[in-house]
């Protein structure tokens, strides 16, 4: 099970789904991605570090962002 | 199966069989030209864009054009020529320099001001006065030029950095009275670099910002010529791209032709932490000739911040690529290819679904095996080795077998009496291994499996292509549109793999061309060709070696969609062990795109399939058989007990490796050659649906 570190780029607290830049990643995101309903929505903020478990699926919308932190 | 000659029919069974195995090293990567750098000289100091072009029948000229501030110079023969001062224009307007194959000029496209203007030179020296093609309302940015094999020509122009791009056709040697826009508008909210050449249509490489999205990209695209209806535009091929919220930008795109590969370079800006200015290159993959392209990669021998011109030269003798930044110019020579095939003394290789290894060991008792006899060319970690194999036959050394694999390690054995350059290559799978994703990429919606699986093998710089006839994929590779997301740093060959999970297709090596192919294995065996152990009517074929096989595997397969489940047991009717009489051994298998019951009760079967028709359930070794390839059903019959009757089996081929050693002394005489074909077998009918 893949736990990748990445940095959140923006936050819909409405669908509660993330942009993050993946460490190594310069030109590209990944949007959409789920976030766990235990992170409140005011820690997500642009620029803030998280941890994405990827599930080893390549499907996006089984992505999750589990944490949040600094 | 491939087709062969009667007379290599015969052969295999021929006991006095003559092996034919060739071998040559060739300047490519899974057949993609690999563009190397001599240092060829410095101009000034600079630090301008430039543009290149060559006389094609004549390699010493070679002519530069730049712009330095509001300078346009020309430099011939570039680099050793002086820089002299064509014209006057505003700072940062755009240029090219082509070559006029039918008139025998060379002809420069630029702005100047809200002109567009040309100039041509026989000679690269003595210029023609401007010739104005039109003027526009406003100041032109960025300009492209490229002449067909007919004398007609056409530049490309951008309107400042607006979205407008325009085309301006000059026909039986007269310029259209003005240009028209492209009809890419809407995809862009501006543009900033233009590059062109033409082959057939018109193929331009474009930097700027995509429209709404506002990503910096690099796109390829074609205009139309000959095979596209004229003036038709494709839509945008994304040759790279950085979302907005990234530090990157792109400009100063160049891009050539090269034995039907479009070579592109640009500018690569890194304005965040660890500002960086690089020069990248990336080349076109298919489908068709901008298609896919493979992920850039930097030019690190050019320092410069206004990207890097193109140049490619191709005569019987000579095949040259520049690669010139500012000052600064490099030349790639593309040798011929280096024949090793009287040097072979053993070459071995093995082929999987999943793998292939190659080993080649030459002679090199003078120490010269690695060098060209004539040409600069090395054997070097990164080139192809593409070796042929067959028989002597009436006709000739006829071959059928064609493989081409990248070599990545060579060894030089030294010993008593012996000395040895091993060769040791890997295919696809092995490639699509070391390959790590720079980039996240996330599919864009509704892209179909097989161009999922196209787009991250482009990556790497693989082309894959469908198999034909009874071996044509299933349609999961054009009607399923799974999403699908990679993040940085993932391993291509597991990315590709999970792709193919959940369908009853495969992959093997596409044996010449060196990419992948995707492939089904047809269930019908009728033609499979025959191997037996002692005479047996039918079967021509000697068989050296059988074993037949059961084992334990996999039973029970567990396919999770997101909101539903489907299981899929081997059955005691697959001829198996079944579930009930050794117990459950299961696998899970994830896939949230099946959200319909038959999707996920399918797909749950595909897997058990799968894994069912990969299992190699024996082995065969037979004398080498150049029409065998992966998924080819064979069969086999023997007779060991004469009162028995005959006996016989149809396996399909799962694993294929072959071995040939030349004759230690051949002075000694016939037989002591090796060439065999070993074969992993699977059983057929777990290919029966």
């Amino acid at each position: 099970m893949a736990v990748l570190r990445a940095h959140l780029v923006s936050f819909d607290s409405g669908t509660y789904l993330a942009t993050v830049r993946v460490d190594g990643s310069a030109a590209q995101v990944l949007a959409g991605i789920p976030t766990a309903r235990d992170i409140a929505a005011a820690e997500m903020t642009a620029g803030r570090r998280v941890l994405l478990d990827t599930g080893d699926h390549n499907h996006p919308s089984d992505f999750v962002v589990t944490v949040v932190y600094v | 199966m491939l087709t062969l000659t009667s007379t290599l029919q015969a052969a295999i069974g021929d006991p006095r069989r003559k092996p034919a195995i060739a071998a040559s090293v060739q300047p490519y990567r899974f057949n993609v030209p690999i563009l190397t750098a001599s240092w060829l000289g410095a101009n000034g100091s600079a630090d301008t864009q430039l543009s290149l072009a060559v006389n094609p029948t004549d390699r010493s000229k070679l002519v530069a054009v730049r712009s330095n501030g509001t300078a346009l110079d020309f430099s011939t023969p570039y680099p050793s020529g002086a820089w002299t001062n064509l014209d006057t224009i505003s700072a940062g307007q755009g240029f090219q320099l082509a070559y006029d194959p039918t008139a025998a000029v060379f002809a420069v496209a630029y702005g100047d001001g809200t002109a567009l203007k040309f100039r041509t030179s026989a000679d690269g020296l003595t210029w023609s006065a401007a010739t104005t093609i039109v003027t526009e309302a406003s100041n032109i940015g960025a300009v492209a030029l490229a002449f067909d094999d007919s004398g007609d020509a056409c530049v490309f122009y951008v309107i400042g950095t607006s979205t407008t791009l325009n085309r301006i056709r000059r026909t039986a040697g007269a310029w259209a009275a003005s240009g028209a826009n492209w009809s890419r508008s809407s995809s862009v909210a501006n543009l900033t670099g233009l590059a062109a050449y033409w082959r057939a249509d018109y193929f331009l490489a474009v930097t700027g910002l995509a429209a709404t999205s506002l990503a910096p990209t690099a796109w390829a695209v074609r205009m139309g010529d000959t095979f596209y209806a004229p003036n038709a535009w494709s839509t945008l091929k994304t040759i790279t791209e950085a979302d907005p919220a990234s530090t990157l930008t792109f400009a100063y795109p160049s891009i050539v032709d090269f034995d039907g590969y479009a070579f592109a370079t640009f500018q690569r800006t890194e304005a965040g932490n660890v500002p960086s200015q690089t020069v990248q290159l990336a080349h076109s993959l298919s489908p068709g000739p901008i298609g896919l392209w493979s992920e850039p990669r930097p030019v690190p021998w050019i320092d410069t911040t206004h990207g890097a011109a193109l140049a490619h030269f191709d005569d019987d003798t000579y095949n040259l690529t520049w690669i010139a930044g500012s000052a600064y110019g490099h030349v790639s020579q593309h040798p011929p290819s280096y024949d090793v095939s009287a040097r072979i003394l053993a070459l071995s290789y093995r082929l999987t679904p999943g793998s292939l290894s190659l080993r080649l060991e030459l002679d090199n008792h003078d120490g010269n095996a690695r060098f060209h006899p004539s040409a600069d060319f090395r054997i070097d970690v990164g080139r192809d080795v593409l070796v042929s194999l067959g028989y002597h036959t009436s006709a000739g050394a006829e071959h059928a077998t064609f493989l081409r694999a990248n070599i990545h390690r060579i060894t030089d054995q030294i010993g008593p009496g012996a000395h040895r350059l091993i060769i040791e290559a890997s295919g696809p799978w092995e490639a699509m291994d070391r390959y790590r994703a720079l980039a996240a990429w996330t599919a864009p919606a509704g892209t179909t499996r097989g161009n999922t699986f196209q787009r991250v093998a482009a990556l790497a710089g693989l082309e894959v292509s469908t198999a034909s006839g009874g071996f044509a994929p299933s349609t999961a590779w054009t009607t399923d549109t799974p999403a699908f997301a990679i993040a940085a740093g993932e391993k291509g060959s597991t990315t590709l793999q999970r792709l193919l999970t959940v369908t009853p297709d495969f992959v093997r090596p596409a044996f010449g061309s060196g990419g992948l192919e995707i492939c089904t294995a047809p269930v019908d065996t009728s033609g499979a060709p025959i191997f037996a152990l002692g005479p047996s009517p039918g079967s021509p074929y000697p068989l050296l070696d059988l074993q037949l096989a059961d084992q334990l595997a996999p039973n029970l397969f567990r396919l999770q969609g997101p909101d539903r489940y489907a299981d899929s047991a081997r059955l005691g009717a697959d001829g198996y062990v079944d579930i009930l009489s050794v117990g459950p051994a299961a696998q899970l298998v994830r896939d949230l795109d099946a959200t319909t019951n038959t999707a996920a009760t399918t797909r749950a079967a595909n897997a058990r399939k799968r894994a069912l028709q990969l299992e190699p359930r024996g082995r065969a070794v037979v004398p080498f058989h150049p029409g065998l390839e992966l998924f080819d059903p064979v069969a086999f019959r023997w007779n060991l007990n004469p009162l028995d009757g005959l006996e016989d089996a149809t396996r399909r081929i799962v694993g294929l490796a072959v071995d040939y050693r030349a004759d230690p002394a051949p002075a000694a005489g016939a037989g002591r050659v090796a060439y065999t074909a070993t074969l992993d077998l699977a059983e057929a009918a777990g290919f029966d649906g």
